[in-house]
């Protein structure tokens, strides 16, 4: 197993976050909404106050792989989680690990 | 978060295993490897500029502007199941858990459940979303599930009864989204069973029940007061359980080829209507929801139905606000539904398309529902796509086009002496027009409020068909010219064509008054364009029709001379002709006066055109008339020639105010006498000649001088008839 990313960020201090964001782009990401859902689709836009846009989203009620049966999704499409709903941002590291 | 980031990452891991594990057996389940980023993500965003978006080059504002807003209680649906304090529980759940019954149900409780039902399916008659109707009752979700035998089968019955009427309104395909939503999101409609296999299972609950009845009737006779309350209450299920059986044989009765269930259907309706006012008294034997919070998306309901069980299945768009109808509404709907159905059983009595289109035409007048409009459709042209299933279309139209006009080329006396290549041509014409002829009745069947923009397109279908049916009949001439050029022949294909050009655009021009699309001081040219040129066409053109036919039999008889005992037939026919005729003429005059006292308003200023900034009356008039620019007969009059004629500068001397009141006043006593010659007038003939005789007074007292000083503007009340108005000062 390669380093995780996080340490990879941390130890180069060059990097800004602009350029970090940019490698997350198009990445699959998982977001933990202030009411419990999960939002899995494909990063594609953020702002300043981490506005976040996902694409071909599917919403969860409870995170998947998490025990219990694996629950029908909801599909999304485009959807836009504000900021402030974000309880926590997860990024799928297993591809294109090599950019890094 | 640092240290659950880290767990996070050894629970992807090891989940990326698990899946890789599962391959061979799962089809394809995404494998993620997840990272927490939380912290780093949000230190990263601070980098970033106010209003400045991180995005590839291929995503923008555009498409960011498209996307649906999480956590916002309008756009996201899903908010909702997580908003509500109480728990959503599907019916396995809930019937695990002791809050949902499946056995043993009282009568009060089946009949709560039914009557709900009901007014859920009613509801999304009217165009909402089977999910949030009905399918809030979680009975349907899975009936086998149910061991009581008369719920049970209800609930497969009314499966069947919304399948039944999902399929005819899609077959039929005259509804738009306000009318109808189609996606049944996988719920099963009970197609593991037949129709028949249902009410035969309806019948024997209704048996069991009728045993149930007969028994308690016994104790109520032996003076048993809790057994009165029972008998009632049973005696009300059973009737619910016969009305639902009704409904779902009628439906399969109306569902047969070649329309031959509709005499059936016609019975079983009179059968299900005696249901109705038994029901309704005994609404209120049924269980009652308790009082529960209410919130847009909820509200409180009884046993087996909750309003948020879907919500996760709606669509990511803006969630609709249902509102389910109350239980009287919903038999009261019903009700009308029927009668509705009943109506519109007459088209079978129709002969040709000129009747068919009559029929079409009243009953659209009515703003009837989906269901009805769709069975009216399918009554009509079956997905056989044979009229009543039986005859061919290209058939039933020559026929149609021998009643109205009898070519002589279609003159079954006539078929020796044809060519084949007359016979070719006069074919595919009538194959051109199947098209065309069956659109103009199906944009009868939608909504009245889409109609007019359908009717507008349909022009285009009919110019073409025009010209085919004018080169047509100039070809017969031809060869007629050859063969016998003493009988001429006149354009009968053409006149044919020209009858459905007219109405089309008639229907066109009065749908903006039904819409209320025209203001006041545009009504001068409308009605001067409906009573100069359209009603005056449509009178030439029928009249024109007629004499075709006359001419034809006359030419028949002389040739033939020793024929007679048609008369009748002919007698028939030509008094249908003659009320056509006679009410075509008195809606002319009508709109000749309406014109005449918009003129006169104007004259005496008590009707006046604002004054325009960006906005000309020529434009106006454009427009409104915009889709006659592609007809060629009746040809499109420009504004500029309607100015020509109209302007009061061609009489000798100026005419008054008061002339053109009494020129009204005229016409509308010639309208009043003319609808009054017309024998069984119809309810609507009788409103009509009120509104004329109304008209009539008020254009006499205004000719007299009657409120001549006063400036208010006149008021058009159109309560009592959507197209013509009782004019007020």
């Amino acid at each position: 197993m390669n380093k995780s990313l996080k340490e990879n960020f941390l130890s180069s201090g060059a990097c800004t976050g602009k350029e970090l964001l940019q490698s997350w782009l198009n990445k699959s990401m998982k977001i933990k909404m202030t009411d419990g859902r999960t939002l899995i689709g494909l990063f594609l836009c953020t702002d300043k106050d981490r506005n976040v846009i996902l694409g071909s989203c599917e919403e969860y009620l409870k995170p998947p792989g998490e025990g219990g049966k694996k629950e029908e999704p909801r599909i999304l499409g485009l959807a836009m989680v504000p900021g402030h709903h974000i309880v926590s941002i997860q990024v799928d590291a297993l591809r294109d690990v090599k950019l890094l | 978060m640092s240290q659950e980031s880290s767990s996070n990452v050894q629970d992807g891991v090891q989940q990326s295993k698990d899946c890789s594990r599962d391959d061979k057996t799962a089809l394809y389940i995404p494998k993620y490897n997840w990272e927490c980023i939380t912290d780093v993500f949000v230190e990263a965003c601070k980098d970033l500029e106010l209003g400045e978006l991180l995005h590839d080059s291929t995503f923008g504002l555009f498409e960011a502007m498209s996307a649906i807003e999480m956590m916002d209680e309008k756009m996201d649906a899903g908010m909702m199941c997580n908003q509500t304090k109480r728990p959503v529980l599907d019916l396995h759940t809930s019937v695990d858990t002791g809050l949902v019954k499946v056995t043993g149900l009282t009568y009060p409780e089946l009949i709560g459940i039914m009557d709900s039902s009901l007014s859920c399916m009613v509801t999304w008659l009217e165009g909402h979303s089977l999910a949030q109707t009905v399918f809030t009752n979680l009975y349907l979700h899975d009936p086998h599930k149910v061991e009581d035998k008369p719920l049970r089968t209800f609930c497969l019955c009314k499966l069947k009864i919304v399948d039944l009427l999902r399929d005819r309104i899609n077959k039929a395909g005259v509804y738009e989204e306000e009318d109808f939503q189609p996606l049944t999101y996988g719920f099963k409609m009970g197609g593991d069973l037949t129709d028949v296999k249902v009410i035969s299972t309806m019948k024997e609950v209704e048996e069991d029940l009728n045993r149930a009845l007969r028994h308690l009737k016994g104790q109520v006779q032996e003076g048993n007061a809790e057994s009165t309350i029972e008998y009632q209450q049973c005696g009300a299920v059973c009737t619910r359980v016969k009305f639902f059986k009704g409904l779902l044989s009628m439906l399969v009765a109306l569902s047969k080829d070649k329309c031959e269930g509709v005499p059936q259907a016609k019975k079983l309706i009179s059968q299900i209507l005696e249901f109705i006012e038994p029901i309704r008294s005994t609404i209120s034997l049924g269980i009652v929801p308790e009082d529960r919070e209410i919130t847009k998306n909820d509200y409180p309901t009884i046993m087996g139905f909750d309003p948020l069980i879907n919500q996760r299945l709606l669509p990511p768009t803006f969630p609709r606000y249902t509102v389910i109808h109350t239980r009287e509404g919903a038999i009261s709907y019903v009700k009308k539904l029927l009668h509705r159905i009943d109506t519109a059983t007459a088209v079978l009595n129709a002969s040709n398309i000129q009747e068919v289109f009559e029929v079409f035409r009243e009953f659209s007048d009515t703003s009837p529902c989906v269901v009805s409009r769709s069975i009216l459709q399918l009554m009509f042209l079956p997905p056989s796509r044979k009229v009543f299933g039986v005859h061919t279309l290209t058939d039933f139209l020559k026929d149609s086009v021998r009643a109205f006009v009898m070519p002589p080329v279609l003159s079954p006396k006539a078929h020796t002496s044809i060519s084949v290549e007359v016979k070719q041509y006069v074919d595919s014409l009538m194959t051109r027009a199947v098209r065309p002829i069956c659109t103009v009745l199906q944009v009868l069947g939608h909504n009245r409020a889409r109609q007019r923009d359908k009717w507008a397109h349909l022009l285009d279908d009919l110019v073409t068909l025009q010209d085919e049916a004018d080169k047509v009949d100039g070809y017969l001439h031809q060869v007629q010219m050859k063969a016998d050029p003493s009988h001429q022949l006149g354009s009968s294909f053409g006149t044919w064509v020209l009858y459905y050009t007219i109405h089309v655009m008639l229907a066109y021009t009065l749908s903006g008054f039904e819409l209320e699309l025209y203001a006041p001081y545009e009504y001068h040219y409308v009605y001067w364009y409906l009573y100069e040129l359209l009603y005056s066409w449509m009178y030439s053109t029928i009249q024109r029709a007629e004499s075709f036919v006359i001419e034809h039999e006359a030419y028949i008889e002389s040739s033939h001379s020793k024929k007679g005992g048609k008369k009748a037939k002919k007698k028939k026919r030509s008094k249908a002709v003659q009320r056509e005729l006679v009410i075509c003429q008195a809606q002319q005059n009508m709109f000749g006066g309406y014109y005449k006292a918009v003129v006169g308003l104007k004259l005496g200023n008590k009707l006046k055109e604002p004054n325009f900034e960006f906005d000309r009356e020529e434009v106006r008039y454009s427009h409104r008339f915009a889709p006659f620019g592609n007809v060629s007969t009746p040809p499109l009059v420009p504004y500029s020639q309607y100015k020509e004629i109209t302007g009061l500068h061609r009489y000798s001397a100026q005419p008054s105010a008061s002339d053109m009141y009494s020129a009204a006043c005229k016409y509308f006593h010639q309208a009043k006498t003319l609808f009054e010659s017309v024998q069984n007038p119809s309810e609507e003939i009788t409103t009509v000649i009120r509104i004329a005789k109304m008209n009539f007074v008020l254009m006499k007292l205004l000719s007299g001088g009657h409120k001549e000083d006063s400036k208010d503007p006149p008021e058009f009340d159109f309560s009592q008839h959507k197209l013509y108005p009782v004019i007020k000062v």
